[in-house]
């Protein structure tokens, strides 16, 4: 299963959504946003060098409390990027972890579309300010045009009740609410899953909730 | 089906065009396979090719009464014949012996859906940042650059090739974390200097005039600019009316330095076509390099 996180505006938590959802999976999380990468790096390869033909997949997982695939931080590097090869890169991650997410870039270009094309399904993400659903919306078009079915929007980082039933009536999907936490935002820099540092917070239940609607795939079963 | 053809050839390319017309009431699918001596340049959109194209040729499913033309470019012999060529592709056989095409029809099968990924490139826009905000960002902010564009073309224009260039781009030049010093600095300074010389603004080059091929590269940029001077003014004469030629021989200070500007634009593009395919090759040369640096560490 090829999990791709998305939401048409940078800054509304897909990458800590991806992190913590891939947590909840126990599957590696890809971090696809080419120009500004979020999750952390390391030395070594990258998905960069991946995509352009220097290193395999496989060389460049970074294990942790969630397996991460980091990305480089150049522009120079994401110039150098050749998309056609991200299909059968992750459907290696995949034959190996069973479970993938992508943390997918903002917009409608290549590098946002590839990934919605490659996965199996995905999430959008959605602050929960009016202004931020309209690029929701484009972001669920081009997912239905390159055919990823939509497993649920994220509402992230919410502080009162959003109006959830107009939000999932506009994306034509379920959606969870995934309350403000401080300890979600951090998850990712510490690398502390909020499911593993509050399990028994709201957002973790979210978090959880979300995963759970993801279709069934081995690693779900053995919960 | 109806099918006829046409070839161009023309500097060591030939273009094949082709109509096909389904005359019948069922769909019907057709392959187009090319005769010519060389691979198949299909048509790219962003860079991948087109759906149903492939080395050889091109498959392609035609509605009832759909007409369709197609056409694809083949590197050829240079020194071959020169000049357009036309036929028409009788019934079902086109082996006639000039053809460029065979074109049969195929078997309706469900593998002319193409890979989500190829087909969302062709879709979507490039992902690329453009090379002139690289070698801003990534040249000032990071020190360092690396860029596979050797020859500055950056652009739109150029992606169909880009992945080729990049994906024998050796390690050491755009890994943000290898600590590879002065080297990758020094190519970053020779890159930006070729880049910026091609319109990106010459300020980058004066500041980044730290090393002894920038030198060249100035006085490549010099070259450039005179010859773009002289293209310009050519293009402003071309097809002129009588007012804006008055004009343009005002602006030159009377007729006799536009004497000869035919013979020396047509110079001009003889150089920088020849320049060109070189800088290109070298680039490709370049890139195809990999100096086994962390091997030779060891070894030392």
């Amino acid at each position: 299963m090829i999990l791709s996180v998305t939401g048409g505006k940078g800054g509304v938590g897909k990458t800590t959504m991806a992190y913590n959802v891939a947590a909840a999976l126990d599957a590696v999380v890809v971090d696809a946003d080419l120009g500004m990468a979020d999750l952390p790096g390391r030395h070594g390869p990258d998905l960069h060098d991946v995509l352009a033909g220097r290193a395999s997949i496989t060389e460049t997982l970074r294990s942790g409390p969630v397996d991460i695939v980091p990305c480089g931080r150049t522009l120079t590097g994401a110039r150098a990027c050749d998309l056609t090869v991200l299909d059968g890169a992750l459907r290696r991650l995949e034959r190996e972890h069973e479970t993938v997410v992508v943390d997918c870039p903002a917009g409608r270009r290549a590098d946002a579309g590839v990934p919605l094309a490659v996965a199996d399904a995905c999430l959008i993400v959605v602050s929960p300010q009016a202004f931020a659903l309209a690029d929701a919306i484009r972001t669920r078009e081009l997912a239905r045009e390159l055919d990823a079915g939509l497993v649920a929007g994220v509402i992230n980082r919410t502080v009162e009740q959003p109006p959830t039933g107009t939000i999932a009536d506009t994306l034509g999907g379920p959606v969870e609410v995934v309350p403000a936490d401080p300890r979600v935002g951090r998850s990712v820099v510490e690398e502390r899953p909020v499911i593993e540092s509050a399990p028994d917070s709201a957002a973790a239940s979210a978090i959880r909730a979300l995963a759970r609607r993801v279709p069934a795939t081995r690693s779900l079963d053995r919960r | 089906m109806e099918r006829s053809w046409s070839i161009d050839r023309a500097a060591g390319i030939a273009l094949v065009r082709c109509r096909l017309h389904n005359d019948r009431d069922v769909p019907r699918k057709v392959r187009v396979e090319s005769l010519l001596d060389g691979p198949v340049l299909p048509p790219r959109r962003n860079g991948v090719p087109e759906a149903g194209w492939d080395r050889s040729g091109v498959t392609i499913q035609l509605d009832p009464g759909e007409r369709r033309a197609v056409g694809f470019a083949v590197p050829t012999d240079p020194n071959g014949p020169i000049g357009s060529n036309e036929g028409v592709g009788p019934d079902e056989s086109t082996d006639q012996d000039d053809s460029p095409v065979a074109i049969t029809e195929t078997e309706p099968d469900d593998t002319g859906t193409a890979a989500g990924g190829a087909a969302a490139i062709r879709r979507l826009g490039t992902h690329r940042p453009p090379a002139d905000v690289v070698a801003r960002i990534d040249g000032d902010v990071t020190g360092r650059g690396g860029e596979c564009d050797v020859t500055g073309r950056g652009g739109e224009h150029d992606r169909s090739y880009r992945s080729v260039e990049c994906g024998m781009t050796p390690k050491a030049e755009s890994d943000a974390d290898e600590s590879d010093g002065a080297e990758s600095d020094e190519a970053e300074s020779n890159e930006d200097e070729v880049r910026d010389g091609n319109g990106a603004g010459g300020r980058k080059a004066e500041a980044r005039a730290t090393v002894s091929d920038s030198i060249e590269a100035d006085r490549i940029e010099e070259w450039l600019d005179t010859v773009e001077a002289r293209i310009e003014r050519g293009e402003r004469l071309t097809g002129a009316t009588l007012a804006e030629a008055t004009a343009e021989v005002d602006d030159a200070g009377g007729l006799e330095p536009l004497l000869g500007l035919d013979e020396r634009l047509a110079d001009d593009a003889t150089l920088l076509r020849r320049f060109g395919d070189r800088m290109t090759a070298l680039a490709t040369r370049a890139e195809a390099t990999d100096v086994p640096i962390d091997a030779m560490e060891e070894l030392a």
